[in-house]
C-alpha cells in the first residue's frame, strides 16, 4: 500500500491508456508522458502497461506502508525519501514508513511539468475496459474513477523482484527537438488545414504558441496569432484522438490531450504526432513552443526513434538485471 | 459539403473517413456497414462511427496510407444501408422547471409555447447515429428543425447526467455529469453506461430513443 | 571470474559502445577489447592506489559498482552530485556510471567527504576501478 499524504493532490492513477473504447464514448486517458511511465516500469521490472501515479501539482507526498522499490520519472522535482535527495529519472528502494516527497519541478537542462511515480508491482486498481487509467467523465478506472486525495490508500501488485536501482538519461536530453531555439512538437496537417488562409497557415507554422493557464489533462489552450478560415467551416461530430489541434471560433487553437473527449466538432488544422505527445505533456503552462510540419514518413520515423529509445532503455536494463542476478 | 468522401489522417494514430452529402439516416446506415467491415481489417484497432463519418484507429500505423484509403473508398462504394433494427428505448422526461433551466431560451428562440415544444420533441423515434462525446452518450438523428436552437454562448460548467437538451439541430441526453454548451430542456433517469456490462453501453448505433412526457413544470 | 561473467561484460561493452575495458581484481586482471588487439598490461593503476593508501591510512577507496562512463553530475544538472571536500551521507549518490541510456549510481560508502577523484569526468571505468579517495567521518 501507499498512502497519499498531500491535501490537494490532483494526481491520478494512469497507465498507457484505454485505446479501444472510442466507439462507446470513452477517451484514452493514460499518462501524459508515456516515456516517463515506461522508463519507470522498465527499471522496476514491471509489465510496461503497469499503472503508476501521475503527479501534476507539487509538492506531493506519499508514505510507503511496506518495503517497495519505486521510481520517480518525468519532471525533475527534487524528490526526497525521508529527506534524503533522490536523483531524477531514477529508481530507489523505500522501507515501510518512509515518506516520498516530490517538490517543485526544477528548471535544468530540461524542464518537465508532470512527474510519474511507479512502484515495483504496479498500482493495483481494477482493469476497466482494458486499462487502469482514470477516466474522469463517467468516473471509471483508476482509484474510484477520480483524482487522488489525502488519505487515499493504493494497493500495490506483487513485484517480480527484478527491480534495479538505476537512472535513465531523460528523453528530453536523449531525443531533443527544437525550432529556432524553442521546444517543438511535430504536426501532421489535418483535414481542414487547407481551409485556413495563407496568412493564418504561415503564422501557425512559423510563430511561437504559448500554453495558457487554461490547459490541463483535457486539453491545452494556446495563445498566439489568431487563425482564420477562408470561409466558415462546418464540421460534424467525429471521433478524435489526443494530439488533434482544433480551432474554435476564437481562432486560438486547442490541442486535445489525454482526458479530452473522444469526439470533436471543431475544425482540425493538424495533429501533434503520437511520438511527440509526451513532449507536450511535459511542457509547463507558460511555455512558448513551435509546431513543426512533417509528412507521414517523417512521423513514422519519429515514432521509430521514440520506440528505439524505449528499446534501448529496456535492453540496458535487462543487461544490468542479468549481471546482478549472475 | 463535400461531393466525394474525404479521407484524412489524425496524426499517426487514426484515420478519418467523412461521407459526402447531408447527414441522413440512409447515409448513417452505410457508415455502420462500413464500420463493421473496417473493424475486421488487421491494421484497424477500432472503427468508431461519428455523425456521417468514421474514425479508424490503428494498432500500428501502416507504412503507407494510400492502400488503406483505397480499400476504405472501395468499401464505401459497396456499403449497403444497414437497416435500423435495434431496440427502442422509451424515456420519461420531466420538461422545464429546475431540471430544464434553458426551456425559456428555446421558447424565446423558436417562438413556440412550452407545450408545442414538448409535443414536437416527443413525436419522433430518434435513431442513435453514433456513440461519443462521453461514455455512453448517443448522437441522435431526426430532430424536428422547428425546435432547433443555437448552442449557448457560454457553456454550463456542469449539467447532471439525465439532462435532455437541444444544441443546434440536434437533441440528446447526457449520460453523466459534465460541461455542456447545449440548452437543457428537461431531465430523465437512465443508466446509459456501465463498464461491468458487455457491451458497456445501453444503446448502440441502430437503436432508438422515444421521449415521453412524464410532467411539464413551469 | 567465470566465463559467463566475461560474456556479460562483453555484452555490456557492446551495449555501451565501449571499445576497451580493463578490470583489476584482488586476484586477477582482465583486459577486454573490441575489434582491436588487447592493450599491454601495466602495473600503473595498482601501484598508484597503493601509494595513495600509504599517504593517509584513514582514507578508503570508492570503487566502481559497475562499468560505465563516469559522470560527476546528473545530466540534467550543472552542479556535481558531490564536489571534492563536500560532506555527504552514507548511501548518497556521489557519481553516476553511464551505460547507454542508463546510469548506475555510485553510493558514498559512509558519511564523509571525497578527498580526491581518481578518474576523469567522462572516463570509461570498469567494475572495481577506484574512483575516489574517500575520508569517512565517525
Amino acid at each position: 500500500m501507499i498512502e497519499i499524504l498531500s491535501q490537494s493532490a490532483f494526481a491520478s492513477v494512469q497507465d498507457l491508456g484505454r485505446f479501444d473504447a472510442v466507439r462507446w464514448g470513452v477517451g484514452t486517458a493514460g499518462a501524459m508522458d508515456r516515456l516517463a511511465l515506461l522508463a519507470g516500469n522498465i527499471l522496476l521490472g514491471n509489465a510496461e502497461d503497469a499503472a503508476g501515479v501521475e503527479v501534476q501539482v507539487f509538492p506531493f507526498e506519499v508514505r510507503f506502508d511496506a518495503d517497495h522499490a519505486f521510481a520517480v520519472t518525468g519532471a525533475d522535482c527534487a524528490a526526497t525519501l525521508d529527506g534524503v535527495p533522490l536523483l531524477p529519472w531514477s529508481s530507489a528502494r523505500a522501507c515501510a514508513g518512509q515518506v516520498l516527497r516530490l517538490g517543485l519541478p526544477q528548471a535544468g537542462r530540461w524542464r518537465g511539468a508532470r512527474a510519474c511515480l511507479t512502484i515495483a508491482g504496479g498500482v493495483d486498481v481494477p482493469v476497466v475496459l482494458g486499462s487502469r487509467s482514470t477516466q474522469l467523465r463517467g468516473a471509471i478506472g483508476g482509484h474510484e474513477g477520480r483524482m487522488l486525495r489525502q488519505g487515499d490508500r493504493l494497493a500495490v501488485g506483487a513485484a517480480s523482484g527484478a527491480a534495479i536501482v538505476a537512472g535513465v538519461v531523460p528523453p528530453g536530453l536523449a531525443l531533443p527537438l527544437e525550432a529556432d531555439g524553442l521546444p517543438a512538437v511535430r504536426v501532421l496537417p489535418a483535414s481542414e488545414h487547407d481551409a485556413y488562409t495563407e496568412r493564418s497557415l504561415a503564422r501557425f507554422w512559423d510563430e511561437p504558441w504559448k500554453i495558457t493557464p487554461q490547459s490541463d489533462r483535457y486539453g491545452y489552450r494556446l495563445a498566439g496569432p489568431g487563425l482564420e478560415p477562408k470561409a466558415p467551416i462546418e464540421v460534424r461530430s467525429h471521433g478524435i484522438v489526443p494530439g488533434v489541434i482544433q480551432v474554435p471560433h476564437s481562432g486560438q487553437p486547442i490541442v486535445q490531450m489525454c482526458d479530452g473527449q473522444p469526439t470533436g466538432g471543431y475544425p482540425k488544422i493538424g495533429t501533434v504526432i503520437e511520438a511527440d505527445l509526451w513532449r507536450l505533456g511535459e511542457m509547463p503552462i507558460g511555455t512558448r513552443f513551435r509546431f513543426v510540419r512533417v509528412e507521414w514518413d517523417a512521423a513514422l520515423a519519429a515514432r521509430e526513434a521514440r520506440d528505439g529509445w524505449v528499446a534501448e532503455v529496456r535492453r540496458v536494463a535487462d543487461l544490468m538485471r542479468a549481471r546482478r542476478a549472475a | 459539403m463535400n461531393a466525394n468522401p474525404v479521407v484524412s489522417c489524425l496524426g499517426t494514430s487514426a484515420l478519418l473517413f467523412e461521407a459526402p452529402g447531408e447527414t441522413s439516416l440512409a447515409s448513417q446506415q452505410r457508415i455502420w456497414t462500413l464500420a463493421r467491415a473496417a473493424a475486421a481489417w488487421p491494421e484497424v484497432r477500432e472503427a468508431a462511427p461519428g455523425v456521417n463519418n468514421l474514425l479508424l484507429s490503428f494498432t500500428e500505423p501502416p507504412k503507407r496510407l494510400e492502400p488503406l484509403e483505397t480499400r476504405l473508398l472501395g468499401a464505401w462504394d459497396e456499403a449497403a444501408a444497414l437497416p435500423l433494427d435495434g431496440r427502442v428505448l422509451e424515456l420519461p422526461v420531466v420538461y422545464g422547471g429546475a431540471g430544464g433551466p434553458h426551456m425559456a431560451d428555446v421558447v424565446a428562440h423558436t417562438g413556440l409555447s412550452v407545450e408545442e415544444i414538448v409535443a414536437i420533441h416527443t413525436a419522433p423515434t430518434y435513431p442513435v447515429y453514433a456513440i461519443g462525446s462521453h461514455p455512453g452518450y448517443c448522437y441522435l438523428g431526426g430532430m424536428d428543425a422547428r425546435i432547433a436552437t443555437p448552442r449557448r454562448k457560454v457553456p454550463v460548467i456542469r449539467i447532471p447526467g439525465g439532462a435532455v437538451s437541444i444544441g443546434g439541430s440536434q437533441t440528446g441526453v447526457s449520460a453523466s455529469d459534465g460541461p455542456s454548451g447545449w440548452n437543457t430542456i428537461g431531465t430523465t433517469e437512465m443508466v446509459f453506461f456501465d463498464p461491468t456490462r458487455d457491451p458497456p453501453v445501453l444503446l448502440q448505433p441502430g437503436d432508438g430513443i422515444v421521449f415521453r412526457v412524464a410532467e411539464i413544470r413551469k | 571470474m567465470r566465463p559467463g561473467e566475461m560474456a556479460d561484460l562483453a555484452a555490456a561493452m557492446i551495449a555501451a559502445g565501449i571499445a576497451r575495458l580493463e578490470l583489476i581484481g584482488p586476484d586477477f586482471r582482465l583486459a577486454l577489447a573490441r575489434g582491436e588487439a588487447a592493450p599491454e598490461e601495466t602495473d600503473e593503476t595498482a601501484g598508484g592506489t597503493e601509494a595513495a593508501a600509504e599517504t593517509d591510512a584513514d582514507v578508503i577507496p570508492v570503487t566502481a559498482p559497475a562499468l560505465g562512463m563516469l559522470l560527476r553530475a546528473h545530466p540534467l544538472h550543472e552542479r556535481p552530485l558531490a564536489g571534492d571536500g563536500e560532506a555527504v551521507v552514507a548511501g548518497q549518490a556521489i557519481a553516476l556510471l553511464r551505460i547507454g541510456a542508463l546510469m548506475t549510481p555510485v553510493a558514498a560508502p559512509a558519511n564523509g567527504v571525497i578527498v580526491a577523484a581518481l578518474a576523469e569526468e567522462g572516463a570509461l571505468v570498469g567494475y572495481g576501478d577506484r574512483l575516489f579517495d574517500f575520508l569517512p567521518h565517525d
